[in-house]
């Protein structure tokens, strides 16, 4: 059984921050790998120690193997946490790390190979009789790749074997478009994956994206800690998710639920990991992909379970078996994250920068923010723009959306712009909170969730402006009492 | 302090025609101003456009504090002379509030023949700057001119030259003066930036020189541009002789506008005492009160219950000289001895009047004068009782007085009471009339009367008849002349007082120039000798 | 006294007066607001706009004010220089960097139809021992460059001629 005292975290932002926490609470000690830019964030300035990646760009430095590796030499880690994005689904890193003697906290090396090959995952699962879409493998024939696609039907979602989370994805609604769509589809894997490589897959309309979070450990030992929906997204990005989904009757559940824990028994999966599933309208799901990592949306789960799924890793990783039963494993009112990111919701959502000038965080019962910003941080185009998840818990639904828009409204960041307000607008929306969200909802509601400013909004804003500008009030109070009462006289 | 009971009776015949007259005569002066500050020719609006230059007033506007009044002196001034075709002398003078400060402007309007100086020009521009001198008040300089009127050389090279010995003496005494040039200033006109503490140019558009092209070209051969000759970055790079250049007209005016707010604040000698309180009496009323006949007296007492803070009035020997009404009164604030015509003055009212004088000298109080006087009375009794000598008291307490005095001339102004009465010539810090006003030596009447009286004598000492006829066109010929020279405009275009002013306008002109003049120090007073 | 501001993409000409009691006076299109603002102990400010009171959050930065309030969420406030818009702006004679002093170039940073932006460095000059670098006056494109390295030149000599980019 792997013993390890000390942690490196090879991630950045609030993930960091968190992992740190969830560690530091089991008493181990922890050190940051950082690129110079994020010397001042919070993981940095908490963890025990922290040690600097060089890279020709900071998204280089943390993608750096050999230099994570020799930053464990050096500081003594004997355990890597991967966070999620980055190097956390790199099978190279996972072995590169085994045979150094560093413990990876997450799935064996095998495991991230195969679900990291989208084409290889969808055909394990399907051969083991598990839910897949329609569709069709490239690889398979390349000859027919076209032919098979067409007979798919439309409307088709053509795939990049190698990507994920969304990326490269492209819908498909005319066949006429189906060719042109595949070699742009394939320019663009080559250019963004290194790998050309393609799937297609029935597209279901209005999909509720349901996924379900798995631990498993050494044993083969597997529990379902029950799922999360994730429908509220834009452009295929997750903004708003939440457990358990309200669209589900507790059979529905229990299938979807069995269903992952299934998929993960199949690969003896070890550690924390997710497998996601498109759900249609009619109650029919599909299994979509399986992500051997931590997801950003983790805590949902954490708070209507009571797991702390940081700790669970690492205990799997330390070769314990897991301390729960499935039916241990019991859900407790309902959570919603908002991811807060930083970004123009008036303009397109395009990235916004700037300096924080003031961070405040919202508190209160049931709430909890994620987060890795600071005051006086800069907020770049060099990483994601999400500044935090804003988490809350209540005892229903209403609750939670409720305390959700609250937390939203209290949480101050100034100097860039967020999508705080629109994150509120889409809580309050009635398809939300009648729960007919489906993936297209953001999309098909953009006109009603744009922002609307009243003449007072605008009153209140320019009043600040002025009276927080002292050169422009010192001005206008030197403009003797009387002549001011005098106003614009003339004779 | 008791507010004046008003006496006046609105729902009169008598308030009811005034009104009427007056309220018409006021919309007429108003229109008049009106035409004369804005009423330009299309062509000449085009060609200021062309230069890609802002109207006068334009400038005004963003120069000014927002929210603030402007005071505009002699606005009509030429308004009788040249045809009528110079308004307002060319420039506009006035004074007004930059970045919190009290500040007199002058600003060249080039919207006229090009801005060319008159001879009734520096003369609006020495008076304002007589003003600044008198108040210590710094000077804010538009230039925009082509130089003097070439048919008018002899007078503006007279007047003109105590233009710039007055910007001399502002600066020995320590008041700045910031001068943005936004278009030509020519030969003399160069000294005027030259002068001041801080000057601005306007790149393209501005050009400093003691002469233009076709001055230099006669004179020496040479052919060079405006720009050339004396333009922004000749003379903000290389001569020195400008401090800021400045792309736009709007920057200009920005790093004016900065300059002004560096000024060391004032320092003021007086202060307002109390909290402004707007007058218990309806301003307007003042409209039927005072009659278009200047022969027809009102109580000016009722005047002052319109124009002073709650109408309040402190009266000073209310049973003695009551052809002179003195005492206290508050004006925004700002406490002030008032000392207003009821009619002739009298040996006792002179010597009110004298004892007024030295007695607000001495609390250090200004003085207003409310002048409605057809002069001092004539007669052998008067004379007996020693009338000239008290008017002569009265004027000595003038010339010794050294608070400010400020003069509103209601109604009539004729005879030596307009001296007594602080005149032109007693240097009040600010002189006005009502559109109403007549003034003169004497009446028009009286002076055809007087003339035909005399030639009439002079025909009979030589043995000769007078002739009717001819008797009454002297008479009517006498009389016209008077009458147009004795009118509000006539004295006004000339430059006799600081500007028309609307009746209801009083209150803050006075209060704007209360709180201007309290930037110079007051003196002790001093008097000569005066005959007991 | 004149501000332009510009919150979400829409401009505010606004013109701010001394109010009564400490307040201003805000006026802009047609509306007139009173306003007035206080510290809270919180750090928040207490804005007080037409005697209604909002407690909010201020935050400036060298071109922009932040400000957030509970029921309108964040919004940021630029303020946009006037002068460079109002009255009628002449074009800087910037097209030509001139000598200061004589001297001799010892290096120079750009070649003909290069982009330039306002500040770069373009040349560097020696003269009375002193390293000199000339930076482009405003953005543009380098028309021609008139001296080389080791070319010596009098004062006010052009150097580098701009045109637009």
């Amino acid at each position: 059984m792997p013993v390890f005292q000390k942690v490196l975290i090879a991630n950045r932002g609030e993930i960091a921050l968190r992992i740190h926490h969830g560690l530091k609470a089991m008493g181990l000690s922890t050190v940051v790998a950082h690129h110079a830019v994020d010397a001042g964030s919070p993981a940095v300035l908490e963890a025990g120690e922290a040690i600097e990646l060089r890279g020709p760009t900071p998204v280089a430095a943390y993608l750096d193997i050999a230099q994570i590796v020799e930053a464990c030499r050096h500081t003594g880690a004997q355990a890597v946490h991967p966070g999620y994005g980055f190097l956390s689904e790199n099978a190279a890193f996972a072995r590169a790390l085994e045979q150094a003697g560093i413990v990876f906290i997450g799935p064996r090396a095998d495991t991230i190979e195969l679900m990291g090959d989208k084409v290889r995952a969808r055909n394990f699962v399907a051969e083991r009789g598990f839910p897949v879409a329609p569709g069709a493998i490239e690889e398979d024939d390349p000859a027919t790749f076209v032919e098979r696609a067409r007979r798919v039907g439309t409307p088709l979602l053509i795939k990049p074997s190698a990507g994920g989370g969304g990326k490269g994805m492209r819908i498909v609604r005319d066949p006429g478009k189906l060719e042109a769509e595949i070699q742009a589809a394939r320019r663009e894997g080559e250019r963004y994956f290194g790998d050309g490589r393609l799937f297609v897959e029935r597209y279901v309309e209005r999909p509720r994206h349901i996924e379900v979070q798995v631990l498993g450990d050494d044993n083969g030992q597997v529990v379902h800690l029950w799922e999360r929906e994730c429908s509220v997204q834009r452009r295929f990005q997750k903004i708003i998710e939440e457990t358990p989904s309200p669209a589900l009757s507790a059979q529905q559940q229990r299938d979807i639920c069995e269903t992952a824990a299934g998929i993960a028994r199949a690969c003896r999966y070890r550690g924390a990991g997710t497998v996601e599933f498109i759900y249609a309208a009619g109650g029919e799901f599909y299994f979509l992909e399986m992500n051997t990592r931590l997801q950003v949306e983790h805590p949902v789960t954490e708070m209507v379970t009571g797991v702390d799924l940081v700790r669970e890793q690492v205990r799997v990783a330390r070769g314990e078996p897991l301390a729960f039963a499935q039916a241990d494993i019991v859900q407790q009112g309902h959570a919603i994250e908002c991811r807060l990111y930083a970004e123009d919701a008036a303009h397109d959502f395009r990235p916004a920068t700037g300096k924080i000038l003031c961070w405040r965080a919202p508190t209160g019962p049931g709430v909890r923010v994620d987060a890795g910003v600071r005051e006086g941080q800069a907020v770049t185009t060099a990483f994601d723009p999400m500044i935090a998840k804003i988490v809350c818990h209540g005892a229903t639904r209403a609750q939670a959306i409720e305390r959700s828009v609250r937390a939203l409204q209290d949480a101050v960041l100034l100097g860039v712009t967020t999508n705080a307000r629109y994150l509120t607008r889409v809580l309050r929306h009635p398809e939300f909170m009648q729960v007919r969200a489906d993936t297209g909802m953001l999309a098909r509601c953009a006109e009603e969730l744009r922002s609307a400013p009243g003449d007072e909004d605008t009153d209140l804003a320019i009043a600040a402006a002025v009276l927080a500008d002292r050169e422009l009030l010192r001005a206008v109070h030197s403009v003797p009492p009387m002549h001011a009462a005098m106003g614009a006289w003339r004779n | 302090m008791k507010r004046i009971e008003s006496r006046i009776d609105t729902s009169s015949e008598a308030f009811r025609r005034n009104h009427e007259a007056m309220s018409a005569i006021v919309a007429k002066f108003r229109e008049r101003m009106e035409i004369t500050r804005h009423q330009r020719p299309a062509h000449e609006i085009k060609r200021v456009r062309n230069q890609g230059k802002l109207l006068v007033r334009e400038r005004l506007d963003l120069l000014l504090d927002p929210g603030t009044p402007f005071l505009e002196l002699s606005a009509l001034a030429a308004c009788e002379d040249y045809d009528g075709e110079v308004p307002g002398a060319n420039v506009v003078t006035g004074l007004g509030v930059v970045s919190g400060r009290e500040v007199l402007i002058h600003a060249d309007d080039s919207s006229v023949k090009g801005g060319v100086w008159y001879t009734l020009t520096p003369r609006k521009l020495v008076r304002m700057l007589d003003i600044a001198l008198e108040n210590r008040l710094p000077v804010l300089h538009l230039c925009d001119s082509g130089g003097a009127f070439l048919e008018e050389l002899s007078g503006v090279y007279i007047e003109g030259g105590r233009v710039f010995r007055n910007q001399c003496l502002l600066s020995k005494a320590g008041v700045p003066q910031v001068a943005m040039v936004f278009g030509h200033c020519t030969a003399g006109g160069a000294y005027i930036p030259a002068l001041c503490d801080y000057s601005i140019i306007v790149r393209g558009t501005g050009g400093v020189f003691l002469g233009g092209p076709p001055l230099v070209k006669a004179a020496t051969g040479e052919e060079h541009t405006a720009d050339e000759i004396g333009g922004c970055d000749l003379h903000t790079q290389v001569s020195g002789t400008v401090d800021y250049p400045a792309d736009s007209e709007a920057q200009a005016i920005e790093i004016c506008r900065e300059i002004v707010a560096q000024f060391k604040p004032a320092v003021r000698s007086f202060l307002p005492e109390r909290d402004p309180e707007p007058p218990y009496y309806d301003p307007d009323e003042i409209h039927g009160i005072v009659s278009p006949d200047h022969k027809v007296l009102f109580d000016q007492r009722e005047i002052i219950a319109r124009i002073v803070d709650g109408s309040r009035f402190h009266e000073y020997q209310p049973a003695y000289g009551t052809t002179l009404v003195c005492g206290y009164a508050y004006v925004w604030g700002y406490r002030v001895g008032i000392l207003a015509n009821n009619g002739v003055l009298f040996s006792d009212s002179s010597k009110k009047a004298a004892h007024f004088i030295s007695l607000c000298n001495q609390n250090r109080t200004p003085l207003l004068f409310l002048q409605n006087t057809t002069g001092y009375m004539i007669g052998r009794n008067y004379e007996m009782e020693g009338i000239t000598k008290d008017g002569a008291k009265m004027l000595m307490a003038q010339a010794g007085s050294a608070v400010p005095k400020f003069t509103v001339i209601t109604s009539a102004a004729f005879g030596a009471g307009y001296y007594g009465m602080c005149g032109r010539a007693w240097d009040p810090r600010f002189i006005w009339a009502w559109p109403n006003v007549h003034m003169g030596v004497m009446g028009p009447e009286q002076a055809a009367n007087t003339l035909a009286d005399v030639k009439i004598a002079q025909l009979r000492r030589n043995g000769h008849a007078p002739d009717e006829t001819e008797m009454t066109q002297l008479r009517r010929r006498v009389y016209e002349k008077a009458e147009r020279e004795s009118n509000a405009y006539f004295a006004t275009s000339r430059l006799w007082d600081d500007g028309l002013l609307a009746p209801t306008d009083t209150r803050n002109a006075l209060g704007m120039a209360l709180s201007a003049a309290a930037h110079a120090p007051i003196a002790d007073p001093h008097y000569g000798i005066f005959r007991f | 006294m004149r501000r332009r501001y510009l919150i979400d993409g829409q401009t505010h000409d606004v013109v701010v007066t001394r109010g009564t009691d400490g307040a201003v006076q805000i006026a802009r299109a047609g509306r007139r607001i009173s306003a007035r603002a206080e510290p809270l102990p919180d750090g928040r400010h207490r804005l007080t706009i037409d005697g209604r009171e909002h407690a909010v959050w201020i935050a400036s930065s060298a071109d922009s004010v932040f400000v957030h309030s509970n029921a309108t969420g964040a919004a940021e406030i630029e303020t946009v220089d006037l002068t460079a818009a109002a009255g009628h702006a002449r074009a800087g004679a910037a097209d030509a960097l001139t000598a200061p002093m004589p001297g001799t170039v010892i290096a120079v940073h750009v070649a003909v139809g290069d982009a330039v932006v306002a500040g770069q460095p373009l040349i560097v000059i020696e003269s009375m021992k002193l390293e000199t670098t000339l930076i482009a006056p405003r953005d543009g494109r380098v028309r021609a460059v008139h001296f080389g390295v080791g070319s010596s030149f009098g004062l006010k000599a052009v150097l580098v001629t701009l045109a637009d980019a």
